[in-house]
């Protein structure tokens, strides 16, 4: 009867769109915040686990203000004190800030590369620049891919023209794959920071005191604010959680506006379709024969609107990975996720459609043959 | 053929309950019998309960009292479910309306009831064809309702009556929305059924010219069988 139900649908058009229409949108808005959710929240724990779970990160409290800068800068000098302190075995300081919005900017010098992951890092083509270059630039592979970037080639920052000539492929470490590195001097030259970082790493001689140092950092520099890694990523996985709740809610909120969309949809339909429904069950369709007609319509509607609510996902998806996400593939649609939402929808459907299906099947055949 | 009864309704009453306290009777204690391979005309002017009577025989209303047999089994208190089943199987409807499902083609139509029954659409298909082409609609089987004319519509319908073999086609005013000639066509059919294919076929109406082909007469009035006339020069085969 399968066939009986792609009729029905095909020779109402317009009616078959409009009820398909809130599934597609509830599929769609359900894949590319999902991706996104899921895309962020890789990218903010891979570029934490690179610095490694042993590290207390400092950073100057950002003032409010009008013009205040995203990543505050500080006197680099302050480092020396840090290393001064009891139970600490080294702290350097580093540049680390935002390309394009989203794209991680770090300035390190050689000597450090070890506190951020890179200096074993393999290279997929060319390799490190030296700390006293002044227009070199390495870049992670995805963001070469993105820019189509090749060693040799220029790549323009802040207005100074600098040349790739080292390209990092850091394999599961994608915060290194997609970030540019600079030489520490280069990069505040660059950013007018002459004699100022923005981050200070400091590696605690033994695990064990990196609380107690975060702590007395906290208290004896009010301007500064001190996490160890394991903080950052509680923090981190609070924001992604917000997000990912934000991701449910809306998913919810167009899923019951699909669901209401279907009901009303299908059950004005049934009324349209009332002396159909009548005639076939005057010559002999049970209540079941017509439930299942319905359902079945409505499972077609779903499959139907679930590849249409994930192409048009993934294209959303794609939208926001080269405007946002400065053309790196970061949120990407997960096999699990496109299933999930593909099967979502389909339950969806079919769920909203029993009450109309259910309708349909106490038609009573007199009065549709009495029309 | 052996005789035997294929309907058989008892004491039939039918009421209607309009608002708090007012009842309409529509039948009241209706006895009617019908043999296999009969050719009866239930007749009375709009309002006499032949369509409510018509309703109960097919199936498609319960009486409010008495009892209703179709080949031997009691109908008047099954479920809808198993009435779903009495009207694919042993019935077959023609309505004055045609009542064809416009979306889909004669032919689809005509299948209908087959694929109602769990049949495979090919098999269906097939069958459907057949009885077009014996309802001489050869080349209008791709057509739609809208495509067709009154008495070809009701062709379809005759077909589809037939499509699950059953011994019973009811009629109900199939002549009614048909010009004289398509009305006549439809008529020869419905006999040509009775004669060479032994169905048993009940038809209601108020057309006199109809009812005379039949080979009894029943009179309904205010919900009662006023009279039966059997038609007398006709020589019953069998």
């Amino acid at each position: 009867m399968l066939d009986l139900s792609a009729k029905e649908l095909t020779e109402h058009k317009l009616r078959t769109f409009l009820t398909s229409l809130g599934i597609v949108i509830a599929i769609a808005a359900i894949v590319s915040l999902g991706s996104i959710s899921a895309g962020m929240d890789a990218m903010v724990k891979d570029t934490l686990r690179q610095m490694g779970a042993d590290k207390i990160i400092v950073t100057k409290k950002i003032t409010a203000g009008l013009g205040a800068p995203m990543i505050p800068a500080f006197d680099e000098d302050i480092v020396d004190d840090f290393k001064a302190m009891n139970g600490v075995d080294d702290a350097v300081p580093i540049i680390r800030t935002n390309y394009l919005g989203s794209v991680p900017l770090i300035g390190i010098e050689e000597k450090d590369r070890g506190f951020m992951q890179m200096a074993d890092v393999d290279f997929k083509e060319g390799g490190w620049f030296f700390d006293d270059d002044t227009d070199s630039v390495v870049v992670g592979k995805d963001f070469a891919e993105a820019r189509n970037l090749n060693v040799g080639d220029e790549l323009k920052i802040e207005n100074r023209k600098l040349t790739v000539v080292g390209i990092i492929d850091a394999g599961e470490m994608r915060g290194l794959n997609m970030m540019i590195a600079l030489p520490y001097r280069l990069a505040q030259d660059l950013l007018d920071m002459e004699g100022k970082a923005t981050v200070v790493l400091i590696k605690p001689g033994d695990i064990t005191q990196a609380d107690a140092i975060k702590e007395q950092i906290r208290d004896e520099y009010e301007d500064y604010d001190a996490m160890t890694t394991e903080d950052m990523l509680a923090r981190a996985g609070n924001i992604v959680g917000t997000i990912g709740l934000i991701t449910i809610g809306i998913g919810v909120i167009t899923s019951l506006v699909a669901a209401v969309g279907i009901i009303i949809t299908m059950i004005s339909s049934i009324a349209e379709r009332k002396r159909q429904l009548g005639i076939m069950k005057a010559v002999g369709a049970s209540t079941h024969v017509i439930m299942m007609q319905i359902l079945q319509e409505s499972l077609i509607m779903s499959i139907v609107s679930g590849i249409a609510g994930l192409l048009i996902g993934y294209m959303l998806v794609g939208v926001v990975n080269n405007t946002l996400l400065a053309g790196m593939q970061i949120a990407a649609v997960t096999p699990a996720l496109a299933a999930g939402a593909f099967l979502y929808g389909i339950m969806l459907s079919i769920v909203s459609a029993l009450y109309p299906a259910w309708k349909a099947s106490r038609t009573d055949p007199i009065e549709a043959i009495r029309s | 053929m052996a005789k035997r009864a294929v309907f058989k309704l008892e004491k039939i009453t039918k009421q209607y309950r309009m608002g708090e306290d007012v009842v309409t009777n529509a039948l009241c204690g209706i006895d009617i019998e019908i043999e296999n391979g009969e050719y009866v005309a239930i007749i009375g002017p709009s309002g006499s309960g032949k369509s409510t009577l018509m309703h109960i025989m097919g199936c498609l209303d319960s009486p409010t009292k008495g009892r209703v047999f179709i080949e031997g089994i009691d109908v008047s208190k099954m479920k809808d479910n198993e009435l779903a089943v009495v009207r694919r199987e042993k019935l077959g409807f023609v309505f004055q309306a045609y009542n064809l499902v416009n979306t889909l083609t004669a032919v689809e139509n005509v299948a209908l009831p087959m694929r109602f029954a769990g049949v495979g659409r090919g098999e269906a298909v097939r069958r459907a064809r057949e009885l077009l082409k014996k309802v001489g609609l050869t080349d209008r089987m791709g057509h739609k309702p809208n495509q067709l004319s009154g008495g070809q519509q009701q062709r379809v319908a005759i077909a589809r009556s037939l499509i699950n073999d059953p011994d019973i086609i009811l009629a109900d005013e199939p002549t009614g929305n048909l010009d004289t000639k398509s009305g006549q066509e439809i008529v020869e059919l419905l006999e040509s059924l009775n004669r060479k294919m032994g169905k048993t076929i009940v038809v209601v109406t108020h057309h006199l010219g109809l009812a005379q082909r039949a080979d009894r007469r029943i009179y309904i009035k205010d919900g009662k069988v006023e009279r039966e006339e059997r038609k007398a020069s006709r020589k019953r085969r069998r």
